[in-house]
């Protein structure tokens, strides 16, 4: 094995994490600030990236304009499971929120199912579908601009919760709910807008997702997995540590990929995170409270 | 009108338990009331009621004239009532500037943050303006607590047990700024077990037992008023031979 070899899958293991914090950032911001531990995750982030799919492939439109639309669609479908949805379980115990998450996933995987089938879809990306030469690596275009595109939201999310009174009110409503109400904030219109905001993010992982890889309708479980896997490892700390995570994650993942059978990668990574957890129970974050 | 809150025959039970029982008081327009009771009277639960953390199972609850009973603490806030509580419940990961700002999140202005800087001076936390909420004191959280209850610039701020578990002198600057608080208009509603603190602060004091108001008036007239007095020592050997 020559250092190349070492040095591209590092390269690989760094594109393919800037795509795992995509997938988990969403999870960890409903999760972390409104306790709702959201099931149906992975299925909205197969259903935007259908959707994309659709878009990009189905309607030729063009791949980084679709972002977007995407985006805002699920943002407003975020707002009608959370009026809808959502808040009628504020008062409910989590069980009974995860079961009625999971009812959602199963309509939402049943629906893309009569829509799109069970079929294999991947992206074509047009002018993205290129390769880049880097002296002795080579990396697709599309998984460093979905990289990239990655890094750029996630940043962007950490400084919209630590640098504005928006932000600094959603950390407070993580903290603490009641008071957060008993100060004059409406609880219930920044649940919405925040819960809005994880279903977008979602909705974005998927389109990361399908810029770099094929997937299909069902095989979602495994990225509400890959979601939980960051947002553990990373903690409910920041944004930025989830980036950190899911570059983490897919460092391990390409790397453990050049010493042992592919099927074996999850074994170790997960063996990782058990032992992880074992020593350090609150993730990267290294802090006992929540701070988003 | 003389009064920017009247209740009229508040109860509130918990399961078989009324833990308030057809309370009726009122806090005149800038004045400041005492609420006192021996553990257990339902001072916290009135509180909770008038801040709309809790519903109350009937009675009234009127603030500057208009009905405000079983409404959410977002709306009696925008009525014009806060709230501090006995252990201060800041935001302990933000600074205390955001603190202060979170309160007038929906009323987005630059205004803002000059009121919750001179706020801060208010109180003496101006050199911790950008420090996060945990890293001050006990006695600063409280003081923090108490001026992001007055950043909407409320009508009656309620105070459960302010002074409790502070420092003399952060006691002092506490009574020093709700005396000039109110002074400018602003009414209070304190709650606390330090009568010798509420008896030099308050224009009048109430005092709850079982849930209901036995006494309320002058400072003097009630701390000597022999239902009081029973209400805090008990009932004398004689009595409690009598309850067996």
């Amino acid at each position: 094995m020559n250092i190349d070899t070492i040095v591209q899958a590092f390269a690989n293991g760094l594109l393919l994490g800037g795509v795992y914090g995509g997938l988990a950032i969403g999870l960890s911001l409903i999760l972390g600030v409104l306790r709702i531990v959201n099931i149906a995750h992975s299925v909205i982030i197969i259903f935007a990236g259908l959707l994309y799919w659709q878009l990009v492939t189905g309607f030729g439109l063009d791949p980084l304009a679709m972002i977007l639309p995407v985006v805002a669609l699920a943002y407003l479908f975020g707002l009608v499971v959370h009026r809808g949805m959502a808040q009628q379980l504020a008062r409910e115990d989590n069980s009974t929120v995860m079961l009625a998450f999971f009812g959602l996933l199963v309509v939402l995987e049943s629906i893309a199912v009569m829509i799109w089938t069970t079929d294999t879809r991947t992206v074509a990306l047009g002018y993205l579908a290129n390769v880049i030469e880097l002296g002795p690596i080579s990396v697709p275009l599309t998984r460093v601009v979905a990289a990239l595109i990655t890094v750029g939201v996630l940043v962007g999310l950490h400084f919209f919760l630590t640098r504005t009174l928006t932000g600094s009110a959603i950390r407070g409503l993580s903290q603490n709910p009641d008071v957060a109400s008993m100060v004059g904030i409406d609880v219930t219109r920044l649940s919405r807008r925040v819960f809005a905001a994880g279903i977008a993010f979602a909705a974005f992982g998927g389109v990361v997702l399908a810029m770099t890889q094929s997937f299909n309708p069902q095989e979602h479980y495994r990225w509400l997995a890959w979601a939980f896997l960051v947002v553990i490892l990373g903690g409910l700390g920041s944004a930025l540590r989830t980036l950190i995570a899911g570059l983490i994650v897919g460092v391990i993942e390409t790397m453990v990929g050049i010493f042992i059978p592919f099927q074996y990668t999850y074994l170790v990574l997960y063996g990782i995170l058990a032992v992880a957890l074992l020593v350090r129970s609150e993730g990267l974050s290294g802090a006992k409270q929540r701070i988003i | 009108m003389s009064s920017i809150i009247e209740v009229q025959g508040l109860v509130k039970s918990f399961g078989g338990m009324t833990a308030v029982n057809g309370a009726s008081f009122e806090i005149p327009r800038g004045g400041i009331v005492g609420l006192i009771g021996p553990n257990g009277s339902g001072k916290t639960t009135t509180l909770n009621l008038l801040n709309g953390v809790l519903a109350p199972d009937s009675g009234s609850i009127r603030v500057d004239g208009e009905e405000r009973a079983g409404r959410s603490s977002t709306a009696l806030v925008k009525a014009g009532v806060t709230r501090t509580f006995q252990n201060a419940r800041v935001f302990s990961t933000i600074t205390a500037i955001e603190n202060l700002l979170i309160p007038v999140l929906h009323s987005p202005g630059r205004h803002w943050t000059e009121k919750a800087e001179r706020l801060l001076e208010f109180v003496g936390l101006s050199s911790h303006r950008d420090t996060p909420a945990s890293e001050l004191s006990g006695g600063q959280q409280k003081l923090l607590e108490f001026v992001r209850a007055l950043m909407t610039d409320p009508k009656v701020v309620l105070m459960d047990e302010p002074f409790a578990g502070v420092h003399p002198s952060v006691k002092e600057v506490m009574r020093a700024r709700i005396l000039e608080r109110n002074a400018e208009g602003t009414a209070f509603l304190i709650v606390s077990h330090e009568i010798p603190d509420l008896t030099r602060l308050c224009s009048s004091i109430v005092c709850m037992a079982e849930g209901a108001v036995i006494a309320s008036g002058d400072p003097a007239h009630v701390t000597s008023d022999p239902r009081v007095i029973e209400a805090y020592l008990g009932h004398g050997p004689a009595g409690r031979g009598e309850r067996g």
